[in-house]
Protein backbone atom coordinates (compact mmCIF):
# COMPACT_ATOMS: atom_id res chain seq x y z
CA UNK A 1 0.00 0.00 0.00
CA UNK A 2 2.88 2.39 1.26
CA UNK A 3 4.59 1.30 -2.44
CA UNK A 4 1.88 1.96 -4.23
CA UNK A 5 0.87 5.35 -2.64
CA UNK A 6 4.75 6.19 -3.39
CA UNK A 7 4.03 5.36 -6.75
CA UNK A 8 1.06 7.64 -7.66
CA UNK A 9 2.91 10.17 -5.88
CA UNK A 10 5.63 10.14 -7.98
CA UNK A 11 3.87 10.00 -11.24
CA UNK A 12 1.51 13.00 -9.96
CA UNK A 13 5.02 15.16 -9.89
CA UNK A 14 6.40 13.79 -12.74
CA UNK A 15 3.53 14.86 -14.92
CA UNK A 16 3.06 18.20 -13.09
CA UNK A 17 6.80 19.32 -13.48
CA UNK A 18 6.78 17.80 -17.06
CA UNK A 19 4.03 19.79 -17.85
CA UNK A 20 5.30 22.92 -16.53
CA UNK A 21 8.68 22.12 -17.80
CA UNK A 22 7.35 21.84 -21.61
CA UNK A 23 5.28 25.12 -21.21
CA UNK A 24 8.29 26.72 -20.21
CA UNK A 25 10.21 25.26 -23.25
CA UNK A 26 7.26 26.65 -25.15
CA UNK A 27 6.63 30.39 -23.67
CA UNK A 28 10.27 30.64 -24.64
CA UNK A 29 9.74 28.84 -28.11
CA UNK A 30 6.97 31.37 -28.38
CA UNK A 31 9.83 34.86 -29.09
CA UNK A 32 11.32 33.13 -32.32
CA UNK A 33 8.37 30.98 -33.87
CA UNK A 34 7.20 33.92 -36.24
CA UNK A 35 10.84 34.37 -37.56
CA UNK A 36 11.20 30.13 -37.71
CA UNK A 37 8.29 30.22 -40.15
CA UNK A 38 9.30 33.08 -41.76
CA UNK A 39 12.88 31.57 -42.15
CA UNK A 40 11.05 28.35 -43.01
CA UNK A 41 9.19 29.63 -45.88
CA UNK A 42 11.98 31.48 -47.42
CA UNK A 43 14.64 28.70 -48.15
CA UNK A 44 11.90 26.17 -48.90
CA UNK A 45 10.33 28.59 -51.19
CA UNK A 46 13.25 29.21 -52.81
CA UNK A 47 14.63 25.66 -53.22
CA UNK A 48 11.08 24.69 -54.22
CA UNK A 49 10.84 27.28 -57.39
CA UNK A 50 14.20 26.12 -58.38
CA UNK A 51 14.00 22.11 -57.55
CA UNK A 52 10.29 21.96 -59.65
CA UNK A 53 10.63 24.94 -62.35
CA UNK A 54 14.05 25.63 -63.07
CA UNK A 55 15.87 22.31 -62.75
CA UNK A 56 13.67 20.79 -65.33
CA UNK A 57 15.46 22.60 -68.31
CA UNK A 58 19.08 20.51 -67.01
CA UNK A 59 16.81 17.47 -67.13
CA UNK A 60 15.81 16.75 -63.86
CA UNK A 61 11.90 14.76 -63.45
CA UNK A 62 8.77 17.27 -63.53
CA UNK A 63 7.53 15.78 -60.39
CA UNK A 64 11.03 16.42 -58.76
CA UNK A 65 9.66 19.72 -56.89
CA UNK A 66 7.02 17.33 -55.08
CA UNK A 67 9.59 15.00 -54.36
CA UNK A 68 11.83 18.00 -52.63
CA UNK A 69 8.85 19.12 -50.85
CA UNK A 70 8.01 15.83 -49.35
CA UNK A 71 11.65 15.70 -48.29
CA UNK A 72 11.35 19.20 -46.95
CA UNK A 73 8.48 18.34 -44.86
CA UNK A 74 10.18 15.68 -43.10
CA UNK A 75 13.49 17.73 -43.03
CA UNK A 76 12.37 20.86 -40.82
CA UNK A 77 12.98 19.31 -37.39
CA UNK A 78 16.79 18.42 -38.15
CA UNK A 79 17.32 22.04 -39.58
CA UNK A 80 16.44 23.79 -36.50
CA UNK A 81 18.87 21.56 -34.39
CA UNK A 82 21.49 23.81 -35.08
CA UNK A 83 19.99 27.10 -33.37
CA UNK A 84 18.68 24.92 -30.49
CA UNK A 85 21.77 23.34 -29.83
CA UNK A 86 24.00 26.08 -30.19
CA UNK A 87 21.37 28.03 -27.86
CA UNK A 88 21.99 25.52 -24.83
CA UNK A 89 25.46 24.68 -25.19
CA UNK A 90 25.43 28.85 -24.66
CA UNK A 91 23.61 28.34 -21.39
CA UNK A 92 25.73 25.52 -20.50
CA UNK A 93 29.00 27.67 -21.18
CA UNK A 94 27.37 30.50 -19.06
CA UNK A 95 24.81 30.84 -16.98
CA UNK A 96 23.39 27.11 -16.40
CA UNK A 97 20.03 27.60 -16.30
CA UNK A 98 19.74 23.89 -16.76
CA UNK A 99 21.34 23.66 -13.32
CA UNK A 100 17.99 24.82 -12.00
CA UNK A 101 15.54 22.46 -13.68
CA UNK A 102 18.08 19.67 -12.35
CA UNK A 103 17.41 20.67 -8.95
CA UNK A 104 14.41 20.51 -9.70
CA UNK A 105 11.89 17.52 -7.49
CA UNK A 106 12.28 15.60 -10.06
CA UNK A 107 14.55 12.81 -12.21
CA UNK A 108 16.99 14.32 -14.43
CA UNK A 109 15.46 12.09 -17.32
CA UNK A 110 12.36 14.43 -16.82
CA UNK A 111 14.08 17.69 -17.71
CA UNK A 112 15.26 15.89 -20.82
CA UNK A 113 12.60 14.47 -21.90
CA UNK A 114 10.70 17.73 -21.49
CA UNK A 115 13.41 19.62 -23.36
CA UNK A 116 12.61 16.43 -26.04
CA UNK A 117 8.77 16.57 -26.10
CA UNK A 118 8.85 21.31 -26.29
CA UNK A 119 10.95 20.81 -29.39
CA UNK A 120 9.18 18.05 -31.09
CA UNK A 121 5.92 20.01 -30.44
CA UNK A 122 7.74 22.75 -32.55
CA UNK A 123 9.15 20.51 -35.47
CA UNK A 124 5.46 19.71 -35.41
CA UNK A 125 3.80 22.61 -35.68
CA UNK A 126 6.65 23.72 -38.46
CA UNK A 127 5.86 20.74 -40.38
CA UNK A 128 2.19 21.05 -40.98
CA UNK A 129 2.85 24.93 -41.20
CA UNK A 130 5.25 23.79 -44.31
CA UNK A 131 2.01 21.61 -46.14
CA UNK A 132 0.03 24.85 -47.39
CA UNK A 133 3.48 26.20 -49.26
CA UNK A 134 3.92 22.78 -51.14
CA UNK A 135 0.00 22.79 -52.63
CA UNK A 136 0.64 26.44 -53.57
CA UNK A 137 3.39 25.79 -55.75
CA UNK A 138 2.40 22.40 -56.91
CA UNK A 139 -1.26 22.68 -57.30
CA UNK A 140 -2.02 20.27 -59.49
CA UNK A 141 0.89 17.58 -59.32
CA UNK A 142 0.44 17.35 -55.37
CA UNK A 143 -3.46 15.91 -54.17
CA UNK A 144 -3.58 15.43 -50.13
CA UNK A 145 -6.82 13.64 -51.13
CA UNK A 146 -5.79 10.02 -49.96
CA UNK A 147 -3.28 10.99 -47.98
CA UNK A 148 -3.18 9.54 -44.51
CA UNK A 149 -3.51 11.69 -42.22
CA UNK A 150 -2.90 9.44 -39.32
CA UNK A 151 0.26 8.25 -40.95
CA UNK A 152 1.67 11.30 -41.47
CA UNK A 153 0.98 12.73 -38.10
CA UNK A 154 2.56 9.71 -36.70
CA UNK A 155 6.03 10.01 -38.86
CA UNK A 156 6.27 13.48 -38.22
CA UNK A 157 5.74 13.03 -34.27
CA UNK A 158 7.98 10.43 -34.73
CA UNK A 159 10.28 12.36 -36.74
CA UNK A 160 10.26 15.43 -34.69
CA UNK A 161 11.17 13.22 -31.23
CA UNK A 162 13.85 11.80 -33.05
CA UNK A 163 15.20 15.06 -33.61
CA UNK A 164 14.45 16.07 -30.36
CA UNK A 165 17.04 13.15 -28.79
CA UNK A 166 19.23 13.81 -31.40
CA UNK A 167 19.04 17.42 -30.51
CA UNK A 168 20.38 16.59 -26.49
CA UNK A 169 23.02 14.14 -28.22
CA UNK A 170 24.41 16.88 -30.10
CA UNK A 171 24.13 19.26 -26.73
CA UNK A 172 25.98 16.62 -24.75
CA UNK A 173 28.16 15.51 -27.49
CA UNK A 174 29.77 18.98 -28.35
CA UNK A 175 29.32 20.29 -25.19
CA UNK A 176 31.28 23.65 -25.19
CA UNK A 177 30.62 26.87 -27.02
CA UNK A 178 34.58 26.31 -28.96
CA UNK A 179 33.41 22.93 -30.63
CA UNK A 180 29.60 24.31 -31.70
CA UNK A 181 31.24 24.44 -35.47
CA UNK A 182 31.42 20.94 -35.45
CA UNK A 183 27.47 20.78 -35.14
CA UNK A 184 26.72 21.45 -38.65
CA UNK A 185 29.67 19.76 -39.90
CA UNK A 186 30.14 16.57 -38.39
CA UNK A 187 26.50 15.86 -37.40
CA UNK A 188 23.72 17.48 -39.61
CA UNK A 189 25.14 17.75 -42.69
CA UNK A 190 26.20 14.06 -43.36
CA UNK A 191 22.88 13.19 -42.11
CA UNK A 192 20.96 15.44 -44.31
CA UNK A 193 22.69 14.72 -47.33
CA UNK A 194 23.41 10.81 -46.94
CA UNK A 195 20.14 10.87 -45.73
CA UNK A 196 17.86 10.62 -48.87
CA UNK A 197 16.37 14.01 -49.06
CA UNK A 198 18.02 14.52 -52.53
CA UNK A 199 17.20 11.15 -53.86
CA UNK A 200 15.16 7.92 -53.13
CA UNK A 201 16.70 4.83 -51.59
CA UNK A 202 15.55 2.81 -54.34
CA UNK A 203 17.69 4.92 -56.59
CA UNK A 204 21.27 4.71 -54.59
CA UNK A 205 19.88 0.47 -54.66
CA UNK A 206 20.08 1.06 -58.69
CA UNK A 207 23.63 2.37 -58.55
CA UNK A 208 24.94 0.57 -55.55
CA UNK A 209 23.62 -2.42 -53.19
CA UNK A 210 26.45 -1.99 -50.93
CA UNK A 211 25.87 1.74 -50.18
CA UNK A 212 22.31 1.50 -50.08
CA UNK A 213 22.61 -1.50 -47.00
CA UNK A 214 24.98 1.42 -45.83
CA UNK A 215 22.36 4.06 -45.85
CA UNK A 216 20.06 2.41 -43.58
CA UNK A 217 22.56 2.72 -40.51
CA UNK A 218 21.34 6.50 -41.02
CA UNK A 219 18.29 7.41 -39.43
CA UNK A 220 17.22 10.37 -41.50
CA UNK A 221 16.91 7.72 -44.19
CA UNK A 222 13.45 6.31 -42.55
CA UNK A 223 12.22 10.05 -41.73
CA UNK A 224 12.82 10.86 -45.86
CA UNK A 225 11.60 7.54 -46.58
CA UNK A 226 8.54 7.24 -44.11
CA UNK A 227 7.89 11.04 -45.54
CA UNK A 228 7.97 10.70 -48.68
CA UNK A 229 6.11 7.23 -48.82
CA UNK A 230 3.07 9.20 -46.92
CA UNK A 231 2.61 12.34 -49.02
CA UNK A 232 3.06 11.17 -52.48
CA UNK A 233 2.40 7.29 -51.99
CA UNK A 234 5.63 6.74 -53.82
CA UNK A 235 5.41 2.17 -54.12
CA UNK A 236 9.00 2.98 -54.62
CA UNK A 237 10.02 3.83 -50.80
CA UNK A 238 10.67 1.98 -48.01
CA UNK A 239 7.41 0.22 -46.05
CA UNK A 240 6.16 2.62 -43.66
CA UNK A 241 6.08 0.42 -41.12
CA UNK A 242 9.65 -0.65 -41.32
CA UNK A 243 10.22 2.86 -41.51
CA UNK A 244 8.35 3.30 -38.21
CA UNK A 245 10.10 0.80 -36.43
CA UNK A 246 13.31 1.69 -37.37
CA UNK A 247 12.70 5.26 -35.72
CA UNK A 248 11.68 4.11 -32.73
CA UNK A 249 14.61 2.34 -32.13
CA UNK A 250 16.60 5.24 -33.39
CA UNK A 251 15.02 6.96 -30.75
CA UNK A 252 15.79 4.36 -28.02
CA UNK A 253 19.08 4.43 -29.04
CA UNK A 254 19.43 8.31 -28.80
CA UNK A 255 18.15 8.67 -26.04
CA UNK A 256 20.40 6.05 -24.14
CA UNK A 257 23.44 7.92 -25.90
CA UNK A 258 22.38 10.98 -25.40
CA UNK A 259 21.48 10.66 -21.26
CA UNK A 260 24.62 8.80 -20.59
CA UNK A 261 26.83 11.92 -22.26
CA UNK A 262 24.79 14.64 -20.66
CA UNK A 263 25.36 12.62 -17.10
CA UNK A 264 28.95 12.57 -17.92
CA UNK A 265 28.92 17.07 -19.09
CA UNK A 266 26.72 17.93 -16.25
CA UNK A 267 27.76 15.46 -13.58
CA UNK A 268 24.03 15.28 -12.17
CA UNK A 269 22.88 13.23 -9.15
CA UNK B 1 20.91 24.96 19.51
CA UNK B 2 18.02 23.46 17.97
CA UNK B 3 17.12 19.88 16.08
CA UNK B 4 19.74 18.79 13.32
CA UNK B 5 18.11 19.58 10.49
CA UNK B 6 20.93 18.04 7.77
CA UNK B 7 23.45 15.91 8.75
CA UNK B 8 26.78 15.82 6.30
CA UNK B 9 28.52 12.52 6.98
CA UNK B 10 31.76 12.22 4.85
CA UNK B 11 31.43 14.22 2.21
CA UNK B 12 34.13 13.07 -0.40
CA UNK B 13 34.06 15.05 -4.18
CA UNK B 14 36.80 13.61 -6.51
CA UNK B 15 37.12 15.32 -10.40
CA UNK B 16 39.62 12.79 -11.83
CA UNK B 17 42.99 12.62 -9.63
CA UNK B 18 41.88 15.19 -7.78
CA UNK B 19 39.87 16.11 -4.50
CA UNK B 20 37.74 18.96 -3.73
CA UNK B 21 36.09 17.50 -1.06
CA UNK B 22 38.20 15.26 1.52
CA UNK B 23 35.66 13.83 4.15
CA UNK B 24 33.45 16.58 4.59
CA UNK B 25 31.33 16.48 7.86
CA UNK B 26 28.92 18.76 9.59
CA UNK B 27 25.42 19.36 11.38
CA UNK B 28 23.39 21.89 10.24
CA UNK B 29 20.82 22.74 13.02
CA UNK B 30 16.91 23.98 11.77
CA UNK B 31 17.16 28.10 11.81
CA UNK B 32 20.53 28.86 11.70
CA UNK B 33 22.40 30.80 9.11
CA UNK B 34 26.11 28.76 8.68
CA UNK B 35 28.59 30.75 6.49
CA UNK B 36 31.09 28.84 4.54
CA UNK B 37 34.24 30.13 4.42
CA UNK B 38 37.26 29.40 2.34
CA UNK B 39 39.78 30.83 0.09
CA UNK B 40 39.14 30.15 -3.95
CA UNK B 41 39.41 26.37 -4.49
CA UNK B 42 39.13 25.39 -0.92
CA UNK B 43 35.70 23.75 -1.83
CA UNK B 44 33.08 25.79 -0.91
CA UNK B 45 31.05 26.03 -3.85
CA UNK B 46 31.51 21.88 -4.40
CA UNK B 47 30.21 21.82 -1.02
CA UNK B 48 27.16 24.02 -1.43
CA UNK B 49 26.22 22.20 -4.83
CA UNK B 50 26.22 19.10 -3.32
CA UNK B 51 24.13 20.02 -0.90
CA UNK B 52 21.87 21.63 -3.31
CA UNK B 53 21.64 18.28 -5.24
CA UNK B 54 23.42 19.37 -8.43
CA UNK B 55 26.16 17.07 -7.99
CA UNK B 56 26.36 13.71 -6.43
CA UNK B 57 29.90 12.99 -4.22
CA UNK B 58 32.06 10.34 -4.84
CA UNK B 59 31.34 9.64 -1.68
CA UNK B 60 29.73 10.34 1.93
CA UNK B 61 26.14 10.41 2.72
CA UNK B 62 23.71 13.35 3.29
CA UNK B 63 20.98 12.84 5.60
CA UNK B 64 17.94 15.44 6.36
CA UNK B 65 15.78 14.76 9.39
CA UNK B 66 17.32 11.43 9.64
CA UNK B 67 16.81 10.17 6.16
CA UNK B 68 19.21 9.57 3.36
CA UNK B 69 18.43 12.53 0.93
CA UNK B 70 19.44 10.13 -1.64
CA UNK B 71 17.18 7.61 -0.45
CA UNK B 72 13.65 10.02 -1.63
CA UNK B 73 15.73 12.88 -3.54
CA UNK B 74 12.62 14.82 -4.91
CA UNK B 75 10.88 14.69 -1.77
CA UNK B 76 14.39 16.81 -0.46
CA UNK B 77 14.17 19.00 -3.41
CA UNK B 78 10.67 19.89 -1.63
CA UNK B 79 12.68 21.66 1.36
CA UNK B 80 15.39 23.27 -0.46
CA UNK B 81 15.57 26.35 -2.52
CA UNK B 82 19.16 26.94 -4.13
CA UNK B 83 21.00 30.08 -5.02
CA UNK B 84 23.75 29.46 -7.46
CA UNK B 85 26.96 31.87 -7.85
CA UNK B 86 25.82 33.06 -11.14
CA UNK B 87 22.46 34.21 -11.35
CA UNK B 88 20.78 31.64 -14.00
CA UNK B 89 16.91 32.89 -14.27
CA UNK B 90 15.63 32.15 -17.68
CA UNK B 91 16.56 35.37 -20.09
CA UNK B 92 13.83 34.88 -22.42
CA UNK B 93 11.15 34.90 -19.95
CA UNK B 94 9.89 37.62 -17.62
CA UNK B 95 10.73 37.73 -13.96
CA UNK B 96 7.01 37.33 -13.51
CA UNK B 97 6.88 34.28 -15.70
CA UNK B 98 10.24 32.82 -13.57
CA UNK B 99 8.54 33.00 -10.34
CA UNK B 100 5.13 31.74 -11.55
CA UNK B 101 6.31 28.90 -13.45
CA UNK B 102 8.99 27.88 -10.34
CA UNK B 103 5.35 27.67 -8.19
CA UNK B 104 4.33 24.93 -11.04
CA UNK B 105 7.63 22.93 -10.50
CA UNK B 106 6.70 22.58 -7.09
CA UNK B 107 3.25 21.74 -7.87
CA UNK B 108 2.01 24.99 -5.88
CA UNK B 109 -1.74 25.78 -6.96
CA UNK B 110 -2.40 28.84 -8.46
CA UNK B 111 -4.25 30.50 -5.46
CA UNK B 112 -1.08 29.89 -3.59
CA UNK B 113 1.36 31.07 -6.43
CA UNK B 114 -0.47 34.31 -5.84
CA UNK B 115 0.04 34.62 -2.90
CA UNK B 116 3.18 33.64 -2.13
CA UNK B 117 4.09 35.80 -5.49
CA UNK B 118 2.47 39.22 -3.77
CA UNK B 119 4.54 38.23 -0.59
CA UNK B 120 8.01 37.84 -2.05
CA UNK B 121 7.44 40.76 -4.48
CA UNK B 122 6.74 42.63 -0.94
CA UNK B 123 8.92 41.22 1.22
CA UNK B 124 12.27 41.48 -1.89
CA UNK B 125 11.46 45.41 -3.22
CA UNK B 126 10.55 43.63 -6.54
CA UNK B 127 7.43 45.09 -7.96
CA UNK B 128 9.60 47.69 -10.49
CA UNK B 129 11.29 44.75 -12.05
CA UNK B 130 8.59 41.92 -12.19
CA UNK B 131 7.49 42.56 -15.79
CA UNK B 132 10.45 42.81 -17.44
CA UNK B 133 13.06 40.12 -18.89
CA UNK B 134 16.13 38.57 -16.27
CA UNK B 135 18.62 40.61 -19.11
CA UNK B 136 17.81 43.99 -18.25
CA UNK B 137 17.89 44.08 -14.82
CA UNK B 138 21.30 44.95 -12.08
CA UNK B 139 22.93 42.56 -10.39
CA UNK B 140 21.11 43.29 -7.21
CA UNK B 141 18.14 42.78 -8.22
CA UNK B 142 18.77 39.77 -10.33
CA UNK B 143 19.89 38.01 -6.80
CA UNK B 144 16.88 39.39 -5.37
CA UNK B 145 14.87 37.07 -8.40
CA UNK B 146 17.45 34.99 -7.63
CA UNK B 147 16.09 34.47 -3.84
CA UNK B 148 12.63 35.27 -4.62
CA UNK B 149 12.73 31.77 -7.17
CA UNK B 150 14.55 29.55 -4.26
CA UNK B 151 12.03 30.59 -1.69
CA UNK B 152 8.51 30.86 -4.25
CA UNK B 153 7.77 26.94 -2.76
CA UNK B 154 8.73 28.12 0.67
CA UNK B 155 11.63 25.96 1.54
CA UNK B 156 13.09 24.99 4.85
CA UNK B 157 16.92 25.25 3.81
CA UNK B 158 17.88 27.92 1.34
CA UNK B 159 21.74 27.69 0.30
CA UNK B 160 23.18 31.04 -1.00
CA UNK B 161 26.32 30.45 -3.23
CA UNK B 162 28.68 33.61 -2.92
CA UNK B 163 25.08 36.26 -3.53
CA UNK B 164 26.46 39.09 -3.17
CA UNK B 165 29.93 38.95 -5.20
CA UNK B 166 30.41 42.44 -7.31
CA UNK B 167 27.43 43.76 -5.73
CA UNK B 168 27.96 47.72 -4.66
CA UNK B 169 28.42 48.08 -0.78
CA UNK B 170 24.79 49.64 -0.26
CA UNK B 171 23.08 46.80 -2.63
CA UNK B 172 25.28 43.99 -0.47
CA UNK B 173 23.62 45.75 2.61
CA UNK B 174 20.51 45.43 1.53
CA UNK B 175 21.15 41.51 0.80
CA UNK B 176 22.11 41.07 3.96
CA UNK B 177 19.15 42.61 5.63
CA UNK B 178 17.04 39.95 3.17
CA UNK B 179 18.96 37.47 4.43
CA UNK B 180 18.24 38.16 8.47
CA UNK B 181 15.08 38.43 7.53
CA UNK B 182 14.79 34.73 6.25
CA UNK B 183 16.40 33.73 9.89
CA UNK B 184 13.54 35.40 10.98
CA UNK B 185 10.53 33.58 8.92
CA UNK B 186 12.06 30.26 9.96
CA UNK B 187 14.17 29.03 7.41
CA UNK B 188 17.40 27.32 7.68
CA UNK B 189 20.39 29.50 5.06
CA UNK B 190 23.85 27.87 3.92
CA UNK B 191 25.43 31.06 2.85
CA UNK B 192 28.73 30.39 0.77
CA UNK B 193 31.25 33.63 0.99
CA UNK B 194 34.05 34.57 1.04
CA UNK B 195 33.06 38.54 2.32
CA UNK B 196 34.54 38.12 5.74
CA UNK B 197 32.80 41.14 7.56
CA UNK B 198 29.56 39.13 5.75
CA UNK B 199 29.83 36.04 7.23
CA UNK B 200 30.97 37.62 10.73
CA UNK B 201 26.96 39.79 10.23
CA UNK B 202 24.85 37.47 9.20
CA UNK B 203 26.64 33.65 10.30
CA UNK B 204 25.34 32.24 13.72
CA UNK B 205 28.40 29.91 12.76
CA UNK B 206 31.07 29.49 9.77
CA UNK B 207 32.60 26.72 8.95
CA UNK B 208 35.97 27.13 7.76
CA UNK B 209 36.99 24.89 5.15
CA UNK B 210 40.66 24.64 3.42
CA UNK B 211 41.79 22.61 0.44
CA UNK B 212 38.30 20.44 0.92
CA UNK B 213 38.86 20.05 4.90
CA UNK B 214 36.84 21.72 7.49
CA UNK B 215 39.36 23.37 9.49
CA UNK B 216 37.22 24.61 12.07
CA UNK B 217 32.94 25.05 13.31
CA UNK B 218 32.34 27.95 15.69
CA UNK B 219 30.34 31.01 16.57
CA UNK B 220 32.19 34.26 14.95
CA UNK B 221 31.81 35.60 18.84
CA UNK B 222 33.89 32.59 19.84
CA UNK B 223 36.44 32.50 17.57
CA UNK B 224 37.49 36.23 18.02
CA UNK B 225 37.37 35.44 21.53
CA UNK B 226 39.79 32.58 21.24
CA UNK B 227 41.92 34.46 18.57
CA UNK B 228 41.85 37.32 20.94
CA UNK B 229 41.47 39.57 17.80
CA UNK B 230 38.66 42.15 16.52
CA UNK B 231 37.04 41.15 13.61
CA UNK B 232 36.76 37.75 11.57
CA UNK B 233 38.95 38.74 8.94
CA UNK B 234 42.34 38.96 11.41
CA UNK B 235 40.86 35.64 12.60
CA UNK B 236 40.73 33.78 9.07
CA UNK B 237 43.97 35.32 8.14
CA UNK B 238 45.88 34.26 11.44
CA UNK B 239 44.02 30.72 9.97
CA UNK B 240 45.22 30.78 6.74
CA UNK B 241 48.75 31.80 8.16
CA UNK B 242 48.75 29.15 10.14
CA UNK B 243 47.52 26.37 7.54
CA UNK B 244 50.56 27.08 5.23
CA UNK B 245 52.93 27.36 7.93
CA UNK B 246 51.69 23.20 8.80
CA UNK B 247 52.48 22.57 4.70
Amino acid sequence: MMEEERMNKSIVRFRGIFCALVKTHLLIAREHIVSQVINLYIWSSCTLVIMGYIMQNFGLATNYGCFQFASIVGIVGLFEIYNAAARNIMDIDNDRTISYYLTLPARPATIFLAMVCSYAIVGLFLTITILPLGKFLFYNQLSFAKLSWIKLIITAILSNVFFGVFMIAVIAHVGTISRMRNIWSRFIWPLWVLGCYQFSWSAVYAVSAQLAYLLLCNPVLYVMEGTRGVLLGNPDCLPWELCVVALCFFIFIGWWYAYYKMKRLLDFV
Amino acid sequence: MSDVLLKIKNITKRYGSKAALKGVSLDIYKGEIVGLLGVNGAGKTTLSSIIATLHPPTDGDIECEGRSIYDDIATYRYKIGFCPQRPNLDPELTLDENLRLSGSYYQMLPGEIEARLEFLVWQLGLGDYLHQKANVLSGGYKQRFMIARALMHNPQLVILDEPTVGLDPHIRRQLWQQIKDLKQLGVTVILTTHYLDEAEQLSDRVCVLDNGLIKLIETPDKLKADFNMENLEDVFIALMDHASENK
